[in-house]
This record gives structure tokens, C-alpha cells and sequence, in this order.
């Protein structure tokens, strides 16, 4: 019998994806450094950082299309070099760069993957089609961006596999179908999935997993939890204020403000000082409050406290 | 070894180029048993005595001596050529290129499947071309020239410029395999058998140049040889241990490397 895929069952906390000191450097700074990635079964992990800090290159040593220089990847205790065409039995993958055959249409793609795979049974794949409203006799030529990436997701979870790499799952995406993909990472969640996420998008991130890991010049910075996340970061709010006169007091009642325009204050708050802050400013007449988002880089400043070097 | 399904789908996305090559190679045939009848022949020979033209086409006076050094000398030399280049390229390089290479090895279909697919897809296809031309070569000299055709010394020519096809094939498939990138594949893939050709055409201007044979694979499809109806065994033989060999390197080469998918 050949080895499962999800490797044996010991207790819950089974490491389905496990990386070691995973290097690959392909020269100028490229590539990735050292990096350990531990991913339960089960969890979404996020793995979040900028174009070209390392994502995709992870992605490609975990499908086994590139061999690392030093360190061990497996999945399901699979190496991923040597073992890539058990482990991708159970496995769907979405490309960072996706691409089709042009001269297919995206039923006869879709099928096409099928029969490689050995799969018969197509009802989920038309399950997925229908949710994603995806016309799959459009020839692949005439497709939109966005048509082409829900192509690749459906191609990616059709049969229905235990793991999932997702590179950029949602770029091209209109928010609409942005949300019907949380929705179906959330149903495959439920379903016990395992998935490993890309994104260079906090938010995507922020809704869509359990744990986060943060990639930057090809250094696994940080590994933090959601709600670590969500809690320990600062939210920056940009307030106007309607009355210029009382000036003096508002900047002693917000110390940490920094004001850039004669009545504009910019201020970064915890979530835990929230209602506190929202007290102060009751004392004032407002022309406006809105909250800025942050860059990726921003995100990750606060967690490294502008150290430009880690 | 080998992927039905996706022999298929290459087979159907590659159908345009086999049709449009062979169908302008039977055109050609055609035209060639049509027009050189006894008379064009002595009147091409007069035509170009003792000037450079008559070197490249000199005969024995035959149809198929007229063929060999014509229609076999160039038409059936460059223009298959363009065939292998563009499908070499286009059934892995462009594949891994454009990405859309990620899609089929995320199945458990594997790298040596694809791959020996594709080798075998290039491989049919140039039987088929040179099967196709070759009957209709046949058929239509019976048609327009009944007689005037010495099939065992076409034959034996269709054999070998289909040899001369398939390694030029394997080094377009060779190069489609080590490279990532469509440019760099056609830089070798294309760059190598023109050169081959080019070297051909500088030897046939000038004597001194003779030398040049050993670097160019169009020596061993050798018409002359062939006509003579001797000594092309081991040309040929030689052609059928280059092509297997490169097929055999693209595809272990190809199992082994780094994919940018």
C-alpha cells in the first residue's frame, strides 16, 4: 500500500506541511533564507509578505517543481522533491502567475486535469463553477483575468483534496467574488483542509486564516496567531477637527497625535484604547474621522519597530 | 511512461501546424513530379552550365535526380525545419514559459510523462508529414509522369530526409527541455539547425570550404548517396543515434532541473 498523504494519525497536533532551514537563493537577494515552516492539520496559515520576498519560491519548493540547496520540506512526512507525485494525489495548487492552453476551452481544460488526475466524479467541479459564476465553454483566449483566476481556483479544489497551496488566491478577483472565496476557504476549513495561503494583501489574510507567517527578503520574520494580529497592531485614525480655536487643549488631550494640517491630527491607536479615544473626541466638534490602512510594510514596521535590517 | 489524455489535447492544439506543413510539402511534390519533365530538365541544365546554379543543381538527369537537387537540396530542408522549431518550442519551453505547465504537474501526472509525450507527439507527427508526402509524391508521378519515378530511390530519400527531420527535431526538443524561457530555447533550438543549413549552402559555393562538413548535421542526409543507391547505411544510422540520444537527454535533463511554475 502506498503511504497516505495526511501520514498517521498521532493527537491533534500533527504537522502536515513541515519545512526545515529551507534554503534557496538564486543570488541578488533572491530566493528564501533559512526558513521553518511548521503547519498543522487543519489550519489556514497566511503567508503574508511583498512581491518577490520569497512566496512563491516556498510555494514551488513544496510542489517540488525547484529543489532547495539546504533544509528539508515534506508534506504528510513526503518528501516534497522525491515524493511530489504521491503527495499531489491529495494536493490542489493555484500558481502565483496563472496560465492556461489558449487554444482550450474551460470546460475542456477542466476536464483535461481531470482525466490526469484519474478524478470521475465532476459534480463538485460544477458545484465550484456555479458559486464562482464561471462559464466554463468560453474559450480561454476570450477570458478576463478574473475569469482565468476562477479557472485556477476551481482547478485547484475540484477533486476535492485534503492540501491546498494558494499563491495569491484572490488577485484579479472582483470584491464580490473576494468574498465567495473566503467563503469557500471557511467551507473547506470546516471540512478539515489543510492550507497554506499567499497574499501581499493584510486583510485577505486577516479574514480568511488561523496563524500568519510573515516573509520579507526571504527571512520568515515573524509567525503570529490571528488574534495576536489583530489585537497587538495600532490602527491609525486621521481626525479633522470643525474648530480650530480650542487647539491647545485638543493637542493635551491627545498627546500622541501628531498634526500635520493646522485641524488634522493623525493618531495610531491600539484596539484596546478604543474607547477611551472615542470619549476624548466626544469633548470635540469633528469635520471628519476616517481610518487609514496600512501598507504591508507599514504592518510589518510595527512588529519590528522599524528596524529596516531583520 | 506516457498520458493519454494529454497526448490528446496536444495532439488537437498542434493539428493546424501538421495539416498546414504537410499540405504545402504534398503541394510541392506535386508541382516537382508535374513540372520536370525531360525537356524542363535539359532545358534548366543548359540554362545554367558552367555558372554557380549548376553546381547546386547538377543531376543525372532523372526525376528523382532533379528532386534530390532541388526540391531535397532546400524546400524539404528548411521548410520542415520550421516545423520542428516551432513545435520543439512550442510543446515544453512555452509551456514552462507562459506557466500554464503548472496546471499539468500539479497532477500526478509526471515531469517524464509529459515529456516523453510530447517527444513522441513531435516524432509521429514528422511520420505522418513525411508519410503523407511521400504517398502522394508516388501517386502523383504515377499520375503525371507514369514510369518516370524510381520509387525504391524515393523511398529510400523520403527515409532520410525524414532522418534528417527527426534530429533536427531533437535538438529543437533538446533545447525546449534544458530552458525555461521560449527565447532561450529558439536561440538553440532554431539557432543550431540554421546554422546546419547555412554551412551546407557554404560548402556547396565553395570547394575550400569542404572541411565545414563536419559541422553540419546535413552532411549525413547525403542525396547524392543516396542516388548512387550506397554508402548512406551508416549516415543514417548515425542520424537515429543522435535523435534518440538528444530526445533522451531533454527528457532526463528535464526531470531533473528547476521549474519556474
Amino acid at each position: 500500500m502506498e503511504p497516505s498523504p495526511i501520514g498517521n494519525k498521532e493527537g491533534d497536533f500533527l504537522n502536515i506541511i513541515e519545512a526545515q532551514q529551507l534554503t534557496k537563493d538564486y543570488g541578488n537577494g533572491k530566493g528564501i533564507f533559512d526558513v521553518s515552516l511548521s503547519i498543522k492539520e487543519g489550519e489556514i496559515y497566511g503567508y503574508l509578505g511583498a512581491n518577490g520576498a520569497g512566496k512563491s519560491t516556498t510555494m514551488r519548493l513544496l510542489m517540488g517543481f525547484i529543489k532547495a540547496q539546504s533544509g528539508t520540506v515534506s508534506i504528510g512526512g513526503m518528501d516534497c522533491w522525491h515524493k511530489q507525485k504521491i503527495i499531489q494525489r491529495n494536493l490542489g495548487y493555484l500558481p502565483g502567475e496563472i496560465s492556461f492552453p489558449d487554444e482550450m476551452t474551460g470546460i475542456g481544460y477542466l476536464k483535461l486535469i481531470a482525466k490526469m488526475r484519474n478524478m470521475k466524479d465532476f459534480r463538485y467541479t460544477e458545484e465550484l463553477l456555479h458559486q464562482f459564476h464561471l462559464d466554463p465553454d468560453t474559450g480561454i483566449k476570450r477570458m478576463s483575468k478574473g475569469m482565468k483566476q476562477k479557472l485556477g481556483i476551481v482547478s485547484a479544489f475540484m477533486h476535492d483534496p485534503d492540501i491546498l497551496l494558494l499563491d495569491e488566491p484572490t488577485s484579479g478577483l472582483d470584491p464580490l467574488m473576494q468574498n465567495r472565496f473566503v467563503e469557500l476557504v471557511e467551507t473547506e476549513k470546516n471540512k478539515g483542509k489543510t492550507i497554506l495561503l499567499s497574499s501581499h494583501i493584510f486583510e485577505e489574510v486577516e479574514k480568511t486564516c488561523d496563524r500568519v507567517g510573515m516573509i520579507r527578503h526571504g527571512k520568515l520574520l515573524r509567525e503570529v496567531t490571528i488574534d495576536e494580529l489583530r489585537h497587538s497592531q495600532l490602527k491609525t485614525y486621521i481626525v479633522t477637527f470643525a474648530d480650530s480655536s480650542n487647539l491647545p487643549m485638543i493637542k493635551k488631550s491627545f498627546p500622541h497625535g501628531a498634526f500635520k494640517k493646522e485641524n488634522q491630527m493623525v493618531i495610531s491607536i491600539k484596539d484596546a484604547e478604543i474607547n477611551h479615544f472615542i470619549a476624548q473626541l466626544a469633548k470635540y466638534k469633528l469635520y471628519s474621522l476616517k481610518e487609514e490602512r496600512h501598507s504591508l510594510e507599514e504592518y510589518f514596521m510595527q512588529f519590528y519597530g522599524g528596524n529596516e535590517d531583520v | 511512461m506516457f498520458s493519454f489524455p494529454y497526448f490528446k489535447q496536444i495532439a488537437i492544439s498542434n493539428a493546424k501546424f501538421l495539416i498546414a506543413f504537410t499540405l504545402v510539402l504534398c503541394i510541392f511534390l506535386v508541382i516537382m513530379t508535374n513540372v520536370f519533365t525531360p525537356a524542363t530538365v535539359d532545358q534548366l541544365q543548359s540554362a545554367t552550365e558552367g555558372t554557380i546554379a549548376a553546381n547546386i543543381l547538377t543531376g543525372n538527369g532523372t526525376l528523382i535526380g532533379f528532386m534530390a537537387n532541388s526540391f531535397y537540396a532546400l524546400m524539404a530542408i528548411i521548410f520542415p525545419m520550421a516545423y520542428s522549431i516551432m513545435l520543439g518550442n512550442r510543446l515544453i519551453a512555452e509551456r514552462v514559459d507562459k506557466g500554464s505547465m503548472a496546471g499539468f504537474l500539479s497532477t500526478p501526472t509526471t515531469r517524464s510523462q509529459i515529456t516523453v509525450t510530447s517527444a513522441l507527439y513531435l516524432v509521429l507527427s514528422l511520420i505522418v508529414m513525411w508519410g503523407l508526402a511521400t504517398a502522394v509524391g508516388i501517386l502523383s508521378a504515377n499520375h503525371f509522369q507514369p514510369e518516370a519515378l524510381d520509387i525504391n530511390t524515393f523511398l529510400m530519400m523520403n527515409l532520410g530526409v525524414f532522418l534528417y527531420h527527426w534530429a533536427i527535431s531533437s535538438i529543437c526538443f533538446c533545447s525546449s527541455c534544458i530552458f525555461n524561457t521560449s527565447k532561450n530555447s529558439l536561440t538553440f533550438g532554431a539557432g543550431i539547425p540554421l546554422l546546419f543549413f547555412v554551412i551546407s549552402l557554404l560548402i556547396k559555393i565553395s570547394e575550400d570550404l569542404e572541411f565545414l562538413k563536419y559541422f553540419t548535421l546535413n552532411t549525413l542526409f547525403d542525396t547524392e548517396k543516396i542516388l548512387e543507391g550506397s554508402g548512406y547505411l551508416q549516415d543514417f544510422v548515425s542520424m537515429i543515434i543522435i535523435s534518440i540520444a538528444l530526445y533522451l537527454m531533454g527528457i532526463l535533463w528535464f526531470q531533473r532541473k528547476d521549474l519556474p511554475l
